[in-house]
């Protein structure tokens, strides 16, 4: 079932609108019908991987405003970087090996580096001088076996500091251990046997006590792991726990009590073939399936409730919490698999979106998972955003009822050729309404990490993300107040030049 | 007692039905047949275990000679000590079939082969793979080779 029949489906409930704030950031406009141009938006995407070095700077620029102090520290993100080894290149997004970006600010100046993740795998194909083993959606014919998850691991999908380490998170495999200054790789990290080698989510949730949850999945075992990590980073608790549809788990939410998963019904059949094939050539969509809401107590990692609901696709989450016999879950919904995977691998190789078929540019939106715990009920409430991914919270807050939510979202003016996301837009409980900040049409916008201020209210404090300007082939780093995203950024430093686009990050106050 | 190292791991990306090309012509190709010595319908299976990496503990290999009994209960078993980046050992006389050998480098010598919670194992190991590419853990079909009145030699890499 497609998204948009789903919400039709099960009654969502649109709340009002309220107020919505707008602007524009001043870029210059070019046309869309040049075909150079045409050509350009089709390639505006895959062109910020084009060229791009192993290590970046350390290079010093300035803010073109001076930051708070309160802001002084690194954002860290990471992404998939590397899409070509000699003769043999990767066509998907999540391919790629994954390079972390440092961004250090303090005052107004910026330090920006990047070096890659050297995971064994990155290290064996850089003496081979090509890529030996199967990617997320590339396969090669003559490529190696894959014999344990971590074959696969390119580390290149967050990042998550945990005390004198920064940890770059894949999902298949282990984490690799990055020092956070110098950002050389120290190792695989093996939290202890029994986890060795185990998949690792890269969405792992941190509570008010600086505790680590976090989860991996099984695909083809019906299988969820549970990691319950100390601040410190010890593995105090493992579990595995059996439950349908494991295939492919991006993401989770928690609340103070309980870890709540939605498990889609994304099937998982391996190909025989003569070589090992790509992981997303075996996934697919049963279109009869149901999504499973599993909601965990953190006390015992058991399994409290189980709930199934009509299906829908979603990658990420927000926040969640227990109201009353409720718990509700931030969630961004999106279209097909099938359909955004195949977008992304357009993407990814420079080629022609399809806009106008079955495969129509993926419509997220934001919503509310209503899981009602006495009526074992879950529905789906659309809330007042449309078109949107990659929520952030005040994480200060995590399990308890936060009101802004901020996404990223694609405007209007934004060419149906182009890949990826233009505008910030954050949605405020307290009032119903909405502020936007339009990057205009000749930027793509990352993910915008909220960094609380000390000692304010909830969902005080500021957005950073970077944004990449294909028009130019250079990067921005922008700096909002989160209470007034509509008036734009409050800093901006610009590279020198492009850095690829990649998918998620942390801020590590000073 | 020998332990038999078992193998049968399940793993993310890895469903435990995986399953992998398993070429009949790789084998042969691979399998270089040697007239070592024969006996009516017997001969010597000879493996050299390549890559090595720590040198302790030992290295245990299971024979197993059917795909009923494959990694569960081996048809003849083998304990060798590890004292280079190599090593070898080989069934003198072993009849004529159908045969797999999996083996594993214990090397804490607690003769169990460490594997994480879902049984993957942690200590290198290896399989009578000949060339055969895997997507997941190895299966009879894809460690089977036939041992022949002229021999059979070949490498295992550990992995």
């Amino acid at each position: 079932m497609r998204r948009r029949d789903f919400l039709k489906n099960v009654g969502v409930v649109a709340a009002s609108a309220g107020s919505t704030k707008l602007s524009f950031a001043g870029d210059a406009v070019f046309s869309a019908t040049e075909p150079d141009s045409l050509n350009a938006e089709i390639k505006a995407f895959s062109s910020s991987f084009v060229g791009i070095p192993t290590t970046y700077g350390p290079t010093r620029i300035e803010f073109d405003k001076a930051l708070p102090d309160d802001l002084s520290g690194t954002l860290y993100r990471n992404g998939p970087a590397l899409f070509s080894r000699g003769a043999t290149e990767y066509h998907h997004w999540f391919d790629g090996d994954g390079m972390i970006q440092s961004f250090q600010m303090q005052g107004s100046t910026l330090v920006h580096k990047a070096s890659m993740v050297q995971t064994s795998r990155y290290l064996a194909e850089q003496e081979a001088g090509r890529f030996l083993w199967p990617g997320f959606g590339t396969s090669f014919t003559d490529g190696n076996s894959v014999t344990r998850p971590d074959d696969m691991n390119v580390a290149n999908i967050s990042v998550l500091p945990v005390k004198d380490e920064l940890w770059a998170l894949w999902e298949g495999g282990s984490a690799w251990a990055v020092d956070p200054e110098s950002l050389q790789t120290i190792g695989r990290k093996v939290l202890s046997t029994e986890a060795d080698g185990l998949s690792f989510s890269a969405h792992p949730r941190v509570d008010v006590n600086g505790r680590i949850w976090n989860f991996g999945y099984v695909s083809g075992g019906d299988t969820l792991i549970l990691y319950d990590i100390s601040a410190s980073g010890k593995l105090d608790r493992i579990k595995a726990i059996s439950t349908p549809n494991t295939n492919m788990v991006h993401d989770f939410a928690m609340t103070d009590e309980y870890l709540v998963f939605v498990l889609l019904p994304i099937t998982f059949n391996v190909i025989e073939s003569e070589f090992p094939v790509a992981f997303s050539d075996m996934l697919g969509w049963n279109e009869t399936g149901s999504v499973h809401v599993l909601v965990v107590t953190k006390a015992n990692l058991e399994i409290a409730h189980r709930i199934e609901m009509p299906s829908f696709f979603a990658f990420h989450f927000g926040n969640a919490w227990q109201d009353g016999k409720q718990i509700r879950v931030e969630l961004a919904i999106s279209d097909a698999w099938s359909s955004i995977n195949q977008q992304i691998k357009r993407a990814t190789q420079g080629k022609p979106l399809d806009v106008d078929g079955d495969g129509t540019m993926a419509e997220p939106a934001a919503v509310e998972l209503v899981i009602d715990l006495q009526r074992k009920l879950a529905k789906v409430e659309k809330l007042p955003i449309s078109g949107a991914d990659f929520p952030v919270f005040d994480e200060r807050y995590i399990g308890l009822q936060t009101s802004r939510l901020t996404m990223l979202n694609r405007s209007g003016g934004m060419s149906k050729e182009i890949f990826g996301f233009n505008q910030l837009i954050q949605f405020d409980r307290g009032t119903g309404g909405a502020q936007l900040y339009d990057y205009g049409p000749n930027r793509i916008a990352e993910e915008h990490v909220f960094v609380p201020k000390s000692n304010a209210a909830e969902g005080n404090g500021w957005l950073l993300g970077t944004s990449y300007n294909w028009r130019n082939q250079l990067t921005s780093l922008s700096v909002f107040n989160a209470a007034s995203v509509a008036d734009g950024p409050i800093a901006t430093a610009e590279l020198p030049y492009k850095i690829p686009l990649g998918l998620h990050g942390k801020f590590v106050k000073q | 007692m020998m332990k038999i190292p078992t193998l049968a791991f399940v793993t993310i990306f890895i469903a435990s039905q995986v399953a992998c090309a398993a070429t009949t012509e790789n084998k042969v190709t691979n399998a270089t047949a040697a007239p070592i010595s024969t006996s009516g319908s017997k001969a010597t299976l000879e493996v050299t275990v390549s890559g090595v990496k720590e040198q302790s503990g030992t290295i245990r290999v299971a024979l197993f000679d059917s795909e009923e009994s494959f990694q569960k209960e081996p048809f003849k078993s083998i304990e060798i000590p590890v004292e280079s980046d190599s090593a070898s050992f080989s069934f003198e006389d072993l009849p004529v079939g159908q045969y797999a050998v999996m083996l594993f480098h214990d090397v804490n010598s607690n003769e169990v082969m460490e594997t994480n919670l879902l049984g993957i194992p942690s200590e290198p190991w290896g399989a009578s793979l000949l060339g055969t590419k895997l997507f997941g853990p190895p299966r009879w079909k894809h460690t089977q080779f036939t041992h022949g009145e002229t021999g059979t030699v070949f490498d295992i890499e550990l992995r």
